[in-house]
């Protein structure tokens, strides 16, 4: 029978937490447990990393026990799939390469993607869009609010 | 400094011309991301914590707040207009403020929205005031085992009152909590879970999470979603409320503050659940239930005005013990924080123009709301109609702004990035990040008064029953654990009672 995927998403999520409770208590057995009279600092997160693997455990028992049926929804439609790599790798390229290109390139080329890719509109508009988003930002953030941002090699 | 003296002094502090700026920019950003859907107050508030740096401690705390009540206000207009919930608070007055306004009487319940948030605003500010002082002077009594007992039982509320799985938000409370002790231990400066790295070493930022769990998931699951939205048409006329309108919902407004504050006090509680308790208790006492859902001016009024004397409700923790009881507080606490303040009981005496000039303010906030709202309801009408597709990378790039802005560190941009997928992660599973960021925030402040409790008793847990208001705290404890399990039964008890009775 094939399983729903709501029972995986269940059973994945449920192991997830657990795994990471595993490697909280492998890196908290490191730290100094002290005593109970003079608790140190491993103390509480050996106690949280502890009952959290309990409550993975039991989320992993509870996720493999019960077969909940239904329909076999995707976990993400391929288009919205798309949409979401996107962004995110849009995002972490900015972040990248925010340093040595600069806030005002950074972002406009961050906003082309953003309008171009993930919108859907057309070239003309994002980029005449990206342009204004990121001479506003310049000018509300950097110049007006002083927020410190990377200048870049061409001082903007 | 009695209460009387208090306010005189604080309204003196909320009136002064960089105050009240502050207040009037906190309500008016308040109002258009509750306006906004997909930007919530708490992803606001982090957002502009940077911005606060250069103002002083209480003109930032104020035009915190001010954003919070501020999107209560907001929140309605869309719910109203749009069927969507500008704001989740404001879910429950979807449900017939949409429906008012597809009768064309969009404008009343506009109106009335704004009046009961008023009213309700107005009596929390005044329940603040005069409760306060005392739970202060009380807390003051307070060691680490009360502190300790106390956070638990906020943290058992807290993974009681969410929507979903129990056994899920009791596992993001420790994920959150172990989260926290990320970076050096506050005892001992041993580096825990560092990896080495200097950015851990500060601990994972608090900004960074929030506006990643809250700003960049909401994007994400917007993206996802293709959110499309389609504002009602329609000619909003005569905001102010008939006096049969007024007739119907003064009793709910008045019933409605007195539900959402005391509600908003309790840990864990914030400003939904108070609606929908409201919203529930009205149609049971109506003499016309049937007309709920239908545009029944009452469904609007109560919880409108619940949200909104919930978030007053709510600041009574964090002004007297220095505990967030809800998210929004959370960041509140990571404000006053910034601006080397600790909110508890010693702030009234240490900081008196900061909680007063914070309370009075709240009074001068609703009063600017007011006055915004009714006249500006085209323009927010307006901003609702700003395409997302438009909205979203600006909301993206100011989140990545603000975390940048607070800490010069690019790598705290990617742990943002890092809590956005989580968070999307997260909402696809079924677990709910609100637990998890208060335990983080809550959990540095339990290891502390756990491990102080225990160097006080030297190792013995008894510690936390033989003082008696921390064994209070414990038996409340475990009356909230055991409570909803023996609910139904003891019901179905009293009723196979009445029956043999009758």
């Amino acid at each position: 029978m094939p399983e729903s995927g709501a029972a995986r998403r269940e059973r994945w999520s449920a192991l997830v937490v657990l795994l990471f409770a595993l490697a909280a208590l492998v890196e908290a057995r490191r730290l100094p447990f002290g005593s109970v009279s003079a608790p140190g600092a491993g103390f509480f997160p050996l106690t949280l990393g502890a009952g959290l693997a309990l409550l993975g455990a039991a989320l992993v028992v509870r996720a493999f026990a019960t077969t909940a049926a239904g329909a076999a929804a995707p976990f993400v439609t391929p288009s919205a799939r798309a949409r979401l790599m996107t962004v995110m790798i849009a995002m972490l390229a900015y972040a990248a390469l925010l340093g040595s290109l600069g806030f005002a390139l950074a972002t406009f080329a961050l906003m082309v993607v953003l309008f171009r890719v993930v919108e859907s509109h057309g070239w003309a508009r994002a980029v005449l869009e990206s342009a204004a988003t990121a001479v506003l930002a310049h000018v509300v953030f950097k110049a007006w609010l002083g927020v410190r941002l990377p200048p870049g090699p061409w001082g903007f | 400094m009695d209460v009387l003296q208090g306010t005189v002094y604080g309204f003196a502090v909320a009136l002064q011309p960089a105050n009240l700026l502050a207040c009037f920019v906190g309500v008016f950003v308040g109002t258009l991301i509750g306006v906004l859907p997909g930007l919530g107050p708490v992803a606001t508030m982090s957002l502009l914590l940077p911005a606060t740096f250069v103002m002083t401690p209480t003109a930032s705390i104020i035009m915190m707040a001010g954003i919070y009540y501020g999107a209560m206000y907001g929140g309605s207009t869309t719910s109203i207009l749009v069927n969507i919930p500008g704001e989740a608070a404001s879910v429950v007055t979807c449900l017939d403020g949409y429906q008012m306004a597809r009768q064309g009487r969009a404008g009343p319940a506009l109106g009335i929205a704004a009046f009961g948030s008023f009213i309700a605003g107005t009596l929390g500010v005044l329940g603040i005031m005069l409760l306060s002082p005392p739970l202060a002077a009380a807390a003051l009594r307070f060691g680490p085992p009360e502190i300790f007992t106390l956070l638990l039982l906020g943290f058992t509320m807290i993974t009681y009152l969410g929507s979903g799985s129990r056994l899920k938000a009791v596992a993001m409370a420790f994920a959150g909590m172990l989260l926290g002790t990320v970076g050096l231990d506050p005892v001992t400066a041993t580096p825990r879970f560092t990896f080495d790295t200097v950015t851990l070493s500060d601990g994972v930022g608090l900004v960074p999470m929030i506006m990643g769990l809250f700003g960049v998931t909401e994007v994400l699951v917007n993206v996802e979603a293709g959110l499309k939205q389609e504002v009602f048409q329609t000619k909003i006329r005569h905001l102010l409320p008939t006096r049969q309108d007024w007739k119907d919902s003064a009793a709910p407004i008045a019933r409605g503050s007195v539900l959402g504050f005391a509600l908003g006090i309790l840990p864990g509680v914030g400003a939904i659940i108070p609606t929908f308790v409201a919203y529930a208790l009205e149609k049971r006492l109506s003499k016309r239930p049937e007309t709920f859902g239908r545009g029944a001016i009452e469904g609007v009024a109560a919880p409108e005005s619940a949200n909104n004397a919930a978030t007053a409700g709510s600041m009574i923790p964090l002004l007297t013990l220095g505990i967030a009881p809800n998210v929004v507080m959370a960041v509140l606490l990571g404000a006053f924080l910034v601006h080397g303040v600790q909110p508890g009981p010693l702030m009234l005496r240490e900081h008196p123009e900061l909680f007063w000039g914070v309370v009075a303010s709240m009074y001068v906030g609703n009063v600017l709301l007011l006055v915004l709202n009714l006249p500006l309801i085209g323009l927010w009408v307006q901003i609702l109609k700003v395409p997302y597709g438009l909205l979203f990378p600006l909301i993206l790039l100011v989140c990545m702004i603000g975390v940048y802005g607070v800490s010069d560190n690019i790598w705290d941009v990617v742990i943002m990035l890092a809590f956005g997928g989580l968070g999307w992660l997260m909402r696809k599973t079924g677990f709910e990040a609100a637990p998890m960021v208060l335990a983080f925030v809550l959990g540095r402040l339990a290891e502390e008064s756990l491990r102080q409790s225990l160097l006080l008793s030297r190792g013995r847990f008894a510690i936390l029953l033989e003082r008696p208001i921390a064994a209070a705290f414990l038996v409340a404890t475990v009356v909230v654990i055991v409570l909803p399990a023996a609910l139904p039964r003891l019901r179905a008890l009293l009723t196979r009672a009445a029956a043999e009775a009758s």
